[in-house]
């Protein structure tokens, strides 16, 4: 069932890349909005809905990591820093732990904004590193980050995170133990993080990101301010997980430092990578996949393993190995991703093919 | 009126003394060249302009403003453009889009137009790219709108450049060796662009090693040699300088 709805969203994605009339387009994305908005009353169950609704929530992270790697070309490789800073907002301010309960529409927006506020501020101190010095940096933002909630046990839980988070509601109706307002939730994060995407990659913004991408130097020349508009990358960025963390929060209920580990910001990047960084699409496609092979397909292929041999093997500790092995195979087959822009395929291939393309 | 004033500008790297007390005024609406030999400082002199590097001693004057402590983008937003000797396009990017990031300072969309794409910034987006076109035509290179910049041709690469850097509207035109790697026809639509690139109004001052260019081109030279300025004047005078026939030829035996 979860593989219906992943292989009807896929597929869609990729006839979007396909069709060039604008006109095509639109009918196919109102066509999948409908259909993934309607098909759930008749088709699925709570299982499958909250795997979705936690690819969805992937897929807006992987969206806003996309702005700054993809737009801005600013490799950052402690994004799961934002998504931790934004859960914890709800943890943190929707629960017993202060005895605060905001609610969650509010923090849905505040986390959003605090996201973004220390995604310029962490941002701030790499706006003159490049490449290799910025990745290494940005890591040990994605280290520290989720070290400091740890620490702070007072105020976090420490370790243990922080429990028994409020149930959110919706004009008084409680969300209860639903998972299907996150789902719907999230269905229109992700149209919101689409459309913004696409607002940024045509406008003024997005065209001084690709200067800087492209070349620095002559971006400056230009006169794009490459400070701020880097930090703009970084803030809108970040405001995306932000929202992210809130529904991820108040979704499990829980919140604790080991969620948002090194390894959440390489799944992110995996996913960049995969579907093709700086399209839109793409990056679509790629979170979908891994999520619903982390997901679905592992946890099945584990259970029929461990029906057929008797074990009791954990395949969940092959992630990292899952996604080695997917970007070898991505660097060494298709190194543009799987349904990549103009841009990056014409990057990786030699000019002739790419003018054949364009 | 002086576009650009420069009053004993001298800059060393270390040791090596790249630039010494060099004066030097153009004024608006000229065509002007500097030439020398290799290694005589022409283009670190572009990239003090353009703050690039920042000058040791003197002063620099654009529109009579002094640029000291000014950044590259904010040069830039006085009117100041260049080109790159070696070109620095945004090779991954259309021809169109790479013009339209040249027009950059001339538009006021902010980050929140941006991201909800308001009626401001699809305005200026429109305009913009309506001028992209224009400009490219005015190079003389329409028709490749939509191809990658990296896949044009060389001599379309320099055109392109040159548009980009017209797009922003200058006062001032930087041109680091434009000729650079041209054939002949070439760079004889080269000299009538500049001549029409002038005739809208951009005071023009370019980098070249092409004698023959130079001289019919221009309508002011200077000289440099081993950082120093050693001759400025007209074409027909810097032809017959004795400082400029030794810097280029040897001192006569």
């Amino acid at each position: 069932m979860i593989y219906t709805y992943a292989f009807v969203a896929i597929a869609a994605c990729v006839a979007i890349e396909r069709f060039h009339n604008r006109r095509a387009k639109a009918t196919i994305v109102l066509i999948l909005a409908a259909f993934l908005a309607i098909a759930p009353r008749f088709y699925g169950n709570d299982a499958v809905f909250s795997v979705l609704a936690d690819a969805a929530v992937y897929v807006m992270l992987a969206l806003g990591l996309n702005i700054v790697v993809g737009f801005a070309g600013l490799l950052d490789l402690g994004y799961a820093a934002f998504f931790a800073i934004g859960a914890y907002t709800y943890g943190m301010l929707a629960s017993p732990q202060f005895g605060l309960h905001l609610p969650f529409w509010v923090l849905l927006f505040l986390a959003a904004a605090l996201a973004a506020l220390f995604g310029a501020l962490l941002g701030a101190p790499t706006l003159r590193l490049h490449g290799d010095y910025l990745a290494i940096v940005t890591l040990g933002f994605g280290e520290i980050v989720p070290q400091i909630f740890q620490n702070l046990t007072k105020y976090t839980g420490g370790p243990n995170g922080i429990a028994a988070l409020d149930v959110p509601t919706f004009f008084g109706h409680s969300f209860g133990a639903s998972v299907m307002p996150y789902y719907y939730i999230a269905l229109v994060g992700i149209a919101a993080a689409l459309w913004i995407s696409r607002n940024l990659r045509e406008s003024r913004l997005g065209r001084a990101w690709m200067a800087i991408r492209e070349d620095e130097l002559a971006a400056k020349h230009a006169g794009i301010d490459v400070l701020r508009s880097k930090l703009a990358a970084f803030a809108i960025g970040a405001s995306f997980s932000g929202i992210g963390g809130v529904l991820f929060a108040a979704k499990l209920a829980l919140v604790s430092p080991d969620l948002f580990g090194f390894q959440v910001s390489v799944l992110i990047v995996s996913m960049l990578v995969l579907g093709g960084m700086g399209n839109i699409v793409g990056v679509v496609v790629g979170s979908l996949l891994l999520t619903i092979v982390n997901s679905a397909l592992l946890p099945q292929i584990n259970s029929l393993v461990d029906a057929t041999f008797h074990t009791t093997v954990d395949l969940s500790n092959l992630h990292f190995l899952i996604y080695g092995a997917i970007l070898v195979g991505i660097m060494l087959f298709r190194p543009e991703g799987l349904l990549p822009n103009r841009e990056r395929r014409a990057e990786l291939h030699h000019a002739g093919e790419a003018a054949g393309d364009a | 009126m002086k576009v650009l004033e420069l009053a004993g500008v001298g800059k060393r790297f270390g040791a090596l003394t790249a630039l010494s007390n060099v004066t030097l005024d153009v004024e608006e609406g000229a065509i002007f060249g500097i030439i020398g030999p290799n290694g005589a400082g022409k283009s670190t002199l572009f990239n003090l302009l353009t703050a690039i590097y920042r000058w040791d001693e003197g002063s620099i004057s654009i529109g009579g403003l002094s640029i000291a402590g000014l950044s590259t983008q904010r040069i830039a937003r006085l009117g100041v453009s260049r080109t790159f000797q070696n070109l620095r396009l945004f090779g991954n990017a259309s021809a169109l889009a790479n013009v339209m990031v040249g027009e950059h300072v001339l538009l006021e969309a902010n980050v929140l137009d941006s991201l909800l794409n308001t009626g401001r910034e699809r305005r200026e987006r429109t305009e913009a790219e309506k001028r992209a076109r224009e400009l490219l035509r005015f190079v003389g290179v329409s028709g490749v709108e939509e191809q990658f910049a990296r896949n044009l041709s060389y001599g379309t690469q320099r055109r392109l450049e040159i548009a980009r850097a017209l797009a922003a509207r200058p006062r001032l035109l930087l041109l680091d060796e434009p000729a650079a790697g041209l054939n002949s026809s070439e760079k004889h639509e080269l000299v009538s662009l500049i001549r029409a690139i002038r005739d809208g109004g951009t005071t023009v001052l370019l980098i070249e090693h092409d004698m023959g260019l130079v001289m019919n081109l221009c309508e002011r030279i200077a000289v440099l040699d081993y950082g120093e300025k050693i001759a400025e004047g007209e074409p027909r005078e810097i032809r017959e300088h004795p400082r400029v026939i030794e810097a280029y030829l040897g001192a006569p035996a």
